[in-house]
């Protein structure tokens, strides 16, 4: 099921409140002194094809915003560890000025969550002198509850999990330090802050409940985050480039974060946030309702000083836009472009010396190819495009085999690379028969044919936060164990079949393989390598030929031995919707609630949670017995038993 | 007490600089990876710590190597 929403006229922060709270925490003089570790976690099962290129020469845009904005609110001693480039480093051994962590903060996607919990773990080890942990990105997003009871002993897991953006990290610090007396470290006002029942009153939380017992914990979540609507209140990207960990091997942090002149050759390609949202809603994919259906953009000017910021102080020319959907709004194309465009660095234009690329579903872009000249005159140099099936069996986005070929052309002779991403399911047969493009092979070849320069394939398996989700877990299409063994988090990156109700996943399997193999290959590499005067394009199709074919021999050992797994099975399902591990009540009312999939509800009553001013309670227990119409004109939302206040 | 004489301290501690240099290298070379010893991934640290047992060293050996090791490690 997908991420509840705020009510319409509530989705969005007052603006300039975002600042406001910068400027609040940075009142609250001892904020100075707390030192704060960032680890981006990060799974090296997951360092393959399509993306064993670009997962370590980005610097994740997540922690880095959470920098820049700990920065502004006066945090000094703030360290980021990249799991990617320094794998060991460990969050009781780290020291910044020779001090111990006072706050642990995790950032990780699903693929990446096992990670994340050792990082956890790791922390407990401190016993009372470990710091408070907390943890967010998209895993926490949509699955909070994981980061609890992580054992081997019971009480072990964060002690707060955010499933927003980092406005309610800044809202929650402040709710803690605002209350802190000298001498209290930040675990301990956070404690009292929870026992108060004072983070009830940040939306985007989600933490145990202090009345529930250890045996039988429940989890508090105080409902859906307000959004940050001008993303310009975002500090400018900068502090969080200066505290990155530089790469090495050791379990300990470095006396210092990487030089900002070596910042550009670690992370040679830097994510930017331009836009956020897409108005499509295909059934698989969470975007649409973790941005609550709004689409976000940068103003113009801030986006071009941005670019030109960064490429100056680190000497960045690659830039990835991290849009869901770039074109998705004419008009927003049209500003941002015309900016960049004629934005000069020192005399000279800034889109002479940055390439940008971005993501954007081939219905909009071909819909406003008129526009792409002025997006290649603003620096666009490459798009991904979530093409999915060319025949619109699987999913119809409005892409076709004629607007392929002919948007394609038009990239290219603009020297726009085309960058395509497909998914291959159950039904899509391997080679079509009748001639047709139905098969997957086909389509590899065709992109390939018309002059796509990089292919990218997953296998469909339903994510979590989207409408397919359920479905396929009601028929029994999702893997819980192979082979008696638990499936890892890491395999649920597109690139294992972990979901399947097809009678031999394992060919499956090495259908992807074969994908890949059809578009990257000696045979291509050699007639790409023949156009290769063709411009810079030719180039750039000539080294995607040999990255893939690199990523291809990293990854077909592995892939490989998933499939051998999944032949000799034996495989088993889900048998259905599940109870929830910890069980998760909703702040205000009290009652269970699901929170981007369905749980069989496993908590007889509601439960007040703790420390709530009883005016919440009565709320509560008006919701619990049926009576959500008055709340409902007061201005919230119910959504599966949530309520957004 | 300098790093020098706390080096001297544990590798009295476990009996003799050979042992030392067995167990250092069973610190260098973990690595955070999902092995025997449990369902999760585990830290380096503690797939060291796993192994250590594994060699036959004693919890006390292997939490004061741990405490000392960072102190002549290269920075
Ligand atoms: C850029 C990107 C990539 C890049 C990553 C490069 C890099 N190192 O940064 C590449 C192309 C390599 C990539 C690959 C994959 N990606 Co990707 N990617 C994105 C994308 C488009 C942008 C991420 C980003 O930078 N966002 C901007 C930042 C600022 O936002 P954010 O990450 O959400 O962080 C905010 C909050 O989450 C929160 N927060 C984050 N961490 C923390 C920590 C704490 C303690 C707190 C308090 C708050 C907090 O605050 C942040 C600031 O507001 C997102 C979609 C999206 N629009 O977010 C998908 C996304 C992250 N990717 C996703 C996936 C699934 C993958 C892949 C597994 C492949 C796939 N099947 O698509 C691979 C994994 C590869 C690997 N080995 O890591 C999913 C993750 C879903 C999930 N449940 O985990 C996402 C969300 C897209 C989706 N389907 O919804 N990806
Ligand atoms: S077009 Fe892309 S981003 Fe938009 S809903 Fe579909 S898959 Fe998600």
């Amino acid at each position: 099921m997908e991420l509840p929403r705020r009510d319409r006229g509530d989705v969005y922060l007052q603006d300039g409140a975002f600042r406001e709270k910068i400027a609040a925490l940075r009142r609250i003089a001892p904020v100075s002194d707390v030192t704060i570790g960032i680890f981006y976690a990060f799974d090296f099962r997951t360092h393959m094809l399509p993306f064993w290129y670009a997962d370590r020469r980005m610097a994740p845009a997540s922690v880095r915003l959470l920098g820049d904005v700990l920065h502004a609110a006066g945090f000094v001693h703030v360290r980021i560890v990249l799991q990617q480039w320094s794998p060991r480093v460990l969050p009781d051994r780290m020291r910044l000025d020779g001090r111990p962590l006072d706050i642990l903060m995790v950032s990780a996607m699903q693929v990446h969550a096992e990670r994340a919990y050792a990082l956890v773990r790791d922390a407990y080890r401190m016993g009372d002198a470990r710091p408070l942990v907390l943890a967010g990105g998209p895993k926490a997003v949509y699955e909070p509850t994981d980061f609890f009871e992580l054992g081997p002993e019971p009480g072990v897991g964060a002690d707060c999990v955010v499933t927003g953006e980092v406005f309610v990290l800044l809202d929650l610090l402040y709710t803690i330090l605002v209350g802190r007396h000298a001498g209290e470290t930040p675990r301990e006002a956070y404690e009292k802050a929870r026992l108060a029942g004072a983070l009830a009153k940040v939306p985007g939380l989600v933490y145990l409940s202090p009345d529930a017992s250890p045996q039988a914990p429940v989890a508090v979540n105080t409902g859906v985050q307000r959004l940050l609507r001008d993303l310009d209140e975002l500090p400018l990207p900068d502090a969080g480039y200066r505290m990155l960990e530089p790469p090495h091997r050791r379990r300990t942090a470095s006396a210092k974060p990487a030089a900002p002149e070596r910042v550009g050759r670690l992370s040679t390609i830097a994510s930017v946030i331009a836009t956020q949202g897409c108005r499509f809603n295909c059934a698989y994919c969470p975007i649409p309702s973790v941005n609550q259906r709004t689409w976000r953009h940068k103003s113009p000017k801030r986006f071009a000083a941005e670019i030109a910021h960064i490429h100056e102080q680190f000497g960045i020319a690659d830039f990835f836009g991290t849009d869901d959907n770039f074109f998705n709004d004419r008009q927003t194309v049209i500003d941002l472009m015309t900016e960049l465009a004629r934005t000069r660095i020192a005399g000279k234009p800034l889109s002479a010396r940055i390439r940008f690329y971005t993501e954007a579903t081939e219905f909009d872009v071909y819909k406003n190819r008129d526009l792409l000249p002025l997006a290649r005159a603003g620096g666009l140099a490459a798009i991904w495009f979530g093409i999915e099936d060319i025949t619109a069996a699987l999913v119809n986005k409005g892409q076709s085999a004629g607007k392929t070929a002919e948007l394609f052309a038009m990239l290219q002779a603009l020297e726009i690379e085309p960058m395509t991403m497909m998914i291959h399911s159950d039904t899509q047969p391997l080679q079509s028969r009748n001639g047709d493009l139905s098969g997957l092979l086909d389509q590899a070849r065709y992109l390939f044919d018309r002059g796509a320069v990089s292919y990218q394939c997953t296998y469909l398996g339903p994510a979590v936060g989207t409408r397919d989700f359920e479905p396929a877990a009601r028929v029994g299409t999702i893997f819980k164990q192979v082979g008696h063994k638990d499936v890892p988090q890491a395999f649920q990156d597109g690139n294992h079949v972990v979901a399947s109700k097809h009678a031999r996943p394992w060919r499956q399997q090495i259908n992807l393989l074969r994908a890949y193999a059809a578009f990257y290959n000696p045979w291509n590499t050699v007639r790409a390598f023949l156009k290769m005067r063709g411009g810079s394009l030719g180039r750039k199709r000539l080294l995607f030929q040999c990255i893939g074919q690199i990523g291809l021999a990293m990854s077909i050992p592995r892939l490989l031995a998933w499939a051998r797994q999944l032949k000799r099975g034996p495989i088993e399902a889900y048998p259905g919707l599940q109870a929830a591990r910890i069980p998760m009540i909703d702040a205000i009312s009290g009652e269970e609630i699901n929170w981007a999939i369905e749980h069989v509800p496993s908590l007889s009553h509601p439960s007040r949670p703790s420390g709530l001013p009883t005016e919440c309670y009565i709320h509560g227990h008006l919701l619990a017995h049926g009576r959500r119409d008055a709340h409902r004109q007061a201005g919230a939302v119910v959504a599966t038993g949530m309520v957004s206040r | 007490m300098s790093a020098m004489t706390r080096k001297q301290a544990l590798i009295a501690a476990l009996r003799g600089q050979e042992r030392f240099a067995r167990l250092q290298a069973v610190y260098e070379s973990a690595r955070p990876r999902r092995g025997r010893w449990g369902p999760g991934i585990l830290t380096a640290d503690e797939v060291f710590r796993h192994k250590a047992k594994d060699d036959g060293f004693s919890d006390e050996a292997i939490a004061m190597f741990i405490d000392n090791i960072d102190l002549w490690s290269k920075p």
